[in-house]
Formats: C-alpha cells, structure tokens, sequence
C-alpha cells in the first residue's frame, strides 16, 4: 500500500515538474520580439502626356495631277502620337483657325474641314474644325502601349495655285 | 636535549596534521541558458513614403536607399524573412485595387538581389549571434507600380526574425 503512494507521488512530482517547465518555456517565448511591422504608402499624382512618336512625320500634300484635283490625296500613317497617363484618356483634334493661310496668289477660304484626318486602322475621316473632335481613347498606361498613327485626308477641289498652311493640334484628357 | 626531541616530535606532529587536513573544495556553476531571439526598428528614420509625381518615376520606379534599420540579437545564428500583410496594396477612393504586393521590392542595402514581396516570407538577411552592436542592417525599398490610378496606397510588411 505504501508502495503504491510512493509511486503516485512520484508520478504527481513528474507531472508537476513537466507543468512548470512548459510554463518557463511558453514565458521564453512570449518575452522575445520577432516580428516587426511597418507600412509602406504610394502617393500617386496625376501623370498624362502626351508627344509625337518618333514616326517620320508626313504632313505635306502636292496636287499636281487632275486626279490630285478630282479625289483628293491621302497620307497613311502621316505622324505618330503617344500617350502616357494614369487614367483612361482621350486625344481630340482640331484645327488652329478655321482657314489655310495662303502664300501671296492663293484663296483667303480654304476652310480647315478640306483637311480630315483619322486614327489609322479606323474607317471615318473626321473633317478639321476649331473645335475639339475626339480621335482616340485609350487605358490608363505608358508610351509603349499607348501609341497610335494618324492618316490625313486633303481634298480641297480646284483651289488656286499656292502653297497652304494650317496648325492642328492635338490634345490629351483624362476626366 | 630531552626537551629538543620533544620539540621536534611536536613539530613532527603538527605538520602531520596539517597534512591531513583538507585544502580544496569543489563545487559546479551552471549557466542555464535559454533561447534569446529578438528583431527591432533601429534608430534609422524611416523613409517609407513614394511619391509618383513625374512621368520618369512611373516609367522606372522609384527608390528608397536606406529606407530602414532592423536589428537582431541571437545567441543562435539567425534568418530574417519579409512579407507582406495582403496580397494587394489597400487604396483610397478612386485607387485601384489591384494594385499588387509585388510592385514593391525589398532589399538588404550593399546587395543587388530585389525581393519582389507576396504574403509568403522571403529570405532577406542572416547573420551570426551577437548583439544589436554586430547584428544591425539597412534596407532599400524599390517600387515600381507603372500607371495605377492618382491615390493613396498603403501596404504592411512584417520582418520575422527566426533561428532555427
């Protein structure tokens, strides 16, 4: 009988003393720091830009032949334009004034709308005015997926013999 | 005379004595030594802060030298992993929201190898035990989230320090 309180209390000892030990522990490991936390933050402003591509630009027009006179004249892949920005953007067109400035002998009303242009690829010539038309649309992104060329249109029909200048400009939005 | 041999018998006597005395003891010291394991921010200021403004920092990113200071003290050797909290930076109105943990890279300054994060730790240093004097680096941050949407993104990182 004796026997047999000796061993339980031993075993309660074994017990007890395995208790503490996985008390000590779990403290051991509670009392070290090994993790660290800290937050990183984007401030992200507003980019949008917009620059001709290096393409070779196009932009002049020789009426020689009555076919020149009759159909007008095209020229395909006429300049390049790109475009980076971080929202979804636009880039409308339009003439600077409403006619050609003619050298001394040409027509005063060679209105900007005998010069369409439109995005290469796309089926519809927009014809120039002073007013903003809209040429292209695009997602939010940088120069090398935002690129696009443009074909311009003339038919100014049987205007007097003259060199013709107009201004277009092109420009970039983002709402 | 008779005295003399006494004396010298005595004499005799007491170093034998002495001789059986005991005249070292000893005993044991125990240094019981348990798991010392910790990772802290040092005193470096941290730049934790990226500012996308020109169309230079969206095309190439951006880089924080020095944009931290960790510090470990060990008495075993040690490894300290990196991760992020999400999977995605979190974004204020009108950001975008998948924006991902990956557009921020992290590295051990004086390296060149940019840990991309994700929510899995990553290796970033390791080192022998010591104190914070001989176990403290500086680490670079590299960003480079390309044309995400104007606002701000926030992303937790957790260094984890473990000794193996």
């Amino acid at each position: 009988m004796s026997e047999l309180i000796l061993i339980i209390a031993f075993l309660m000892k074994r017990f007890i003393l395995t208790v503490a030990s996985a008390i000590v522990a779990t403290i051991n490991s509670v009392g070290q720091i090994t993790t660290k936390t800290h937050n990183v933050t984007y401030t992200i402003n507003n980019i949008l830009e917009l620059d001709f591509d290096n393409t070779t630009q196009n932009l002049g027009f020789t009426f020689a032949t009555a076919t020149d006179f009759e159909s007008g004249k095209t020229n395909v892949s006429a300049a390049g334009l790109r475009v980076r920005s971080n929202k979804s953007w636009t880039v409308s067109v339009k003439a600077n004034t409403a006619n050609f400035a003619a050298t001394i002998g040409g027509d005063a009303n060679v209105t900007a709308n005998k010069l369409s242009v439109k995005k290469t690829g796309t089926a519809t010539f927009l014809p120039l005015s002073i007013t903003d038309q809209t040429l292209s649309t695009g997602a939010k992104g940088g120069f090398e997926t935002n690129t696009f060329q443009i074909d311009y249109f003339a038919n100014p029909g049987y205007i007097s013999p003259a060199t013709y200048t107009l201004g277009v400009t092109y420009t970039v939005s983002a709402p | 005379m008779k005295k003399l041999i006494f004396l010298i018998s005595l004499s005799l006597m007491v170093s034998c004595k002495v001789s059986a005395q005991s005249t070292i003891k000893t005993h044991t010291v125990t240094l019981a030594i348990n798991n010392i394991l910790e990772l802290d921010f040092d005193n470096t200021a941290q730049t934790l802060g990226f500012t996308f403004a020109t169309a230079n920092d969206f095309e190439s990113g951006k880089t924080n030298l020095l944009a931290a200071g960790l510090r470990v003290r060990s008495n075993k050797p040690w490894t300290v992993s990196v991760k992020a909290n999400t999977a995605n930076f979190a974004a204020t109105v009108g950001g975008d929201a998948n924006v991902a943990a990956n557009t921020l890279a992290v590295r051990k300054n004086g390296t060149t190898t940019n840990i991309a994060l994700t929510t899995t730790d990553q290796s970033l240093a390791t080192g022998p035990r010591g104190g914070f004097s001989t176990n403290t680096f500086l680490i670079d941050y590299i960003a480079n989230p390309g044309y995400i949407s104007p606002a701000t993104y926030t992303l937790g990182v957790t260094f984890t320090v473990t000794a193996p």
